[in-house]
């Protein structure tokens, strides 16, 4: 797969962050989202809404997006990814949640997901059809990214144990 | 008496149907959308979705109190009325 040129992703980048940052404002006002042009990452900062399980740092690698998916993961002051940055698994309305026990974000929309890339899935066709994915979250840009998430965030317990 | 039926008998007074505004994550902008009270949520969803340029996905809409549309269900069901704001999610689930 032919890289992105860091300008494309960062074209696409400025009116992708302008949707995501207007969906917070809408739908999660104490997310603080940050967008790092230069070296391609998002990150935001996310109060988990169970009781006590503090605050989450999400991060997305934005480098040859989006040829292929953003490589999502959650992660601790020091910027590693332990299970207990992330997540726990709830019920959550349409199937499964998104918060793997690995642990890793698992959906189409994170190459981090991919086999490739060390994730769960080797049943999807690849990180670069990752728009080709079906039968499970859709997720075309990244706000519809933090949507999901979001979403299933609203319905986890905790943090991952 | 089906809940179809219900949300039939329900337009008589209530008016047939309900205009709605609808965000999309990938849109800065909302579309308005004008549906009868008895179209589904899922069938609604999908309508507004294609309008925004969506391929794919199991789209259903979320009311600005965080109420997740159940895609099966009319709409008059969700206690809509006339110029509510609502999302789209996509509520296809994880593997």
């Amino acid at each position: 797969m032919t890289a992105v040129p860091p300008q494309v992703t960062r074209a696409v980048l400025e009116d992708e962050f302008a949707a995501a940052v207007a969906w917070a404002r809408r739908n999660a006002p104490a997310w603080v989202l940050s967008c790092n042009a230069d070296e391609l990452v998002l990150s935001v900062r996310i109060p988990h809404p169970a009781p006590g399980a503090g605050a989450l740092t999400l991060r997305a690698d934005l480098r040859d997006y989006r040829a292929m998916p953003p490589a999502w993961t959650f992660t601790d002051d020091s910027g590693a990814s332990p299970k207990q940055a992330f997540p726990a698994a709830g019920p959550v309305p349409g199937g499964a949640s998104i918060f793997h026990s690995q642990p890793v974000i698992c959906a189409p929309f994170n190459r981090l997901a991919y086999r490739e890339y060390r994730g769960p899935h080797g049943n999807w066709s690849g990180a670069d059809s990752w728009m080709d994915v079906r039968g499970t979250v859709y997720a075309p840009s990244l706000a519809d990214m933090l949507s999901v998430i979001h979403l299933h965030l609203r319905h986890s317990p905790g943090r991952m144990k | 008496m089906s809940e179809l039926e219900s949300a039939q008998g329900a337009d008589n007074a209530a008016g047939a149907t309900l205009t709605l505004s609808v965000y999309a994550p990938i849109a800065v902008d909302p579309k308005t959308f004008t549906w009868h009270r008895s179209t589904r949520a899922g069938e609604a969803a999908a309508e507004a979705a294609a309008a925004f340029g969506y391929e794919a996905g199991t789209p259903t809409l979320q009311a600005r109190d965080g109420q997740v549309l159940d895609r099966d269900r009319p709409l008059a069901a969700a206690n809509l009325r006339d110029g509510d704001e609502l999302e789209l999610v996509d509520v296809g689930g994880g593997v």
